[in-house]
């Protein structure tokens, strides 16, 4: 039944359904037989035996075998079985089920029951120690030894040698620096020379040629006599005015 | 050839069905003297059925006179109603038959349909 | 007293009743008569409508569940007529017949084919055994003259009756 069934462990079948046409003679005796084995083959989950003796083919038989919910796990092979002169034909055999997403509690966080695993632990003291090693130890000291005695005679030269590079690399570094030194001082006499070539300081003490305008025009006399020709405007203007004057004193 | 195959849920599919209750009524005495009364049970489970009609036959389906509330019952699908049919007292012995038939509509129609009617019978 | 009798009702009304609900259900023998499929014309030709699978139609299949052995008949009745067409220019020739196309019970419904009464287009069953059985209608409706019928849909019923024995 594993072939036939889904995947989820969850899975239990209520129902069983299935349909076939025999094909016999109507005097011929013909019997089917169909179901599924329980799981050690003791018995069966289901049964059922059709008797066509007597009965004409060519009619399709539909049966529905309601079944207690039954987790796969209690469910062996199926067979469809004949006896008598007949065949079956277009046979189908369908199962209902539902799943229980939590028939395994570890299925889900979400189930019921569901318990966090824990990690596995490493029992440490099967595996192999190198630093417990006596054999290894005894290496080890061995190596150190003659490392030891290299160490001292190769010192000596190392340090000379690094002193050689040190005096190489100040020397270089000074250069270096010269030669820095001597551009930075370059760039500046340039600089100098061209700030000279502008002459900023002239733009900034320039001076305007100004000087007083006085007042060319001049009047000879000092009088200046109505005109005859208004004199009758004057008269209304001079009239207005006096009457403006007088009015802030009534 | 044999095919093995699961599905989740039964097959009931898609089927209408149509059913009256009790299949063998009796008659008892109505309020007025001189009537009798039968209670039926009508369930629709047609979905493309609305309407379904009432009818008194004898032996030869022949109509005999009765009453109810309505000889056309209006029933949505999964609807269920109780109905009295009245009868004569004198019709009583050539009653034989209640029959409840779908009625379809003809703008409802479609294809090949079926209409359905149930009979009930009533025994001496 | 009476404050004591106050303090006392009001304790009271504090508990909570429990009720049993009843569910009412009552078995009967009941026949139920089920549209398993609808029927379609097929059309092989301009002057035959007919149900036959190898002319594109299908056949209508009806479904009558029993549940009181020998207390019903079933009368499938084919189509003799048309419930709905556009206008017919002739007169239509029917043909119709109704077989048991499945049983539920092959020691007791086995028979029901052998048994059955036919008369016009009319096919009945003596339903003696509980259970399902499904009957398949064929219907084929020939327009007279060979004349072609005209575009538009057509409708013809199959009646399917359960009667009380």
């Amino acid at each position: 039944m594993g072939s036939v069934l889904p995947d989820p462990s969850g899975l239990q079948i209520n129902g069983v359904y299935y349909t076939y046409t025999p094909q016999k003679a109507t005097a011929d005796d013909f019997e089917v037989s169909l179901g599924n084995w329980n799981a050690d083959k003791s018995g069966y989950v289901w049964n059922e035996v059709d008797n066509w003796d007597g009965s004409p083919g060519g009619v399709s038989i539909i049966k529905n075998i309601p079944l207690p919910y039954t987790h796969r796990s209690q469910f062996g092979d199926g067979f469809l079985n004949t006896t008598g002169v007949g065949t079956v034909e277009d046979a189908n055999i369908i199962y209902s089920y539902k799943v229980d997403p939590c028939y395994n509690p570890q299925a889900d966080v979400n189930c019921p029951g569901f318990v966090p695993p824990t990690p596995e632990t490493v029992d440490v003291s099967t595996l192999y120690d190198v630093t417990e090693d006596a054999e290894i130890e005894e290496v080890e000291t061995d190596m150190y030894t003659e490392e030891s005695e290299e160490d001292d005679s190769e010192t000596e030269e190392e340090k000379e040698e690094e002193d050689r590079k040190k005096r190489l690399e100040r020397a270089m570094s000074i250069g270096d620096n010269s030669a820095m030194f001597a551009q930075g001082l370059a760039q500046t006499q340039m600089l100098q020379q061209m700030n000279a070539a502008v002459n900023v300081s002239t733009y900034l003490s320039k001076t305007i040629q100004g000087g007083v305008y006085t007042e060319s025009v001049q009047l000879d006399g000092g009088n200046l006599p109505d005109n005859r020709g208004a004199r009758r405007m004057n008269w209304a203007t001079q009239k207005l005015h006096e009457e403006m004057i007088g009015m802030q004193y009534k | 050839m044999k095919k093995l195959a699961v599905v989740l849920l039964l097959i009931s599919g898609l089927s209408y069905s149509h059913e009256m209750t009790p299949t063998y009524p009796k008659w008892k005495r109505a309020h007025l003297s001189g009537i009798l009364k039968a209670k039926m049970e009508l369930f629709n489970k047609r979905n493309d059925v609305e309407y379904y009609e009432i009818g008194v036959f004898n032996k030869d389906f022949e109509p005999v006179p009765f009453v109810s509330a309505y000889s056309v019952i209006k029933l949505k699908y999964l609807g269920k109603v109780v109905f009295d049919v009245f009868i004569n007292s004198t019709d009583k012995s050539r009653v034989v038959y209640i029959c409840s038939k779908s009625k379809l509509r003809k703008e409802d129609l479609r294809r090949t349909a079926v209409a359905s009617r149930i009979c009930s019978k009533f025994k001496d | 007293m009476f404050k004591s009798l106050i303090i006392i009702l009001a304790s009271i009304s504090t508990f909570a009743l429990a009720e049993n609900t009843s569910i009412n259900g009552s078995v009967q023998s009941r026949c139920i008569i089920s549209t398993d499929t609808e029927g379609t014309y097929g059309n092989p030709n301009a002057y035959t409508l007919t149900t036959a699978v190898s002319d594109g139609g299908v056949l209508a299949v009806t479904r009558f569940d029993v549940t009181l052995a020998d207390a019903y008949y079933a009368q499938i009745t084919a189509p003799n007529s048309f419930s709905t067409s556009p206008s017919l220019p002739d007169t239509v020739t029917w043909t119709g017949d109704t077989v048991v196309k499945a049983i539920s019970d092959s020691t007791g419904m086995a028979d029901y084919e052998t048994n059955k009464v036919e008369f016009d287009y009319t096919d009945k069953y003596d339903m003696t055994a509980t259970g399902s059985t499904w009957f398949k209608t064929t219907s084929a409706a020939t327009m007279g003259g060979s004349k072609a019928y005209a575009g538009g849909s057509y409708t013809s019923l199959v009646l399917a009756e359960c009667i009380a024995q």
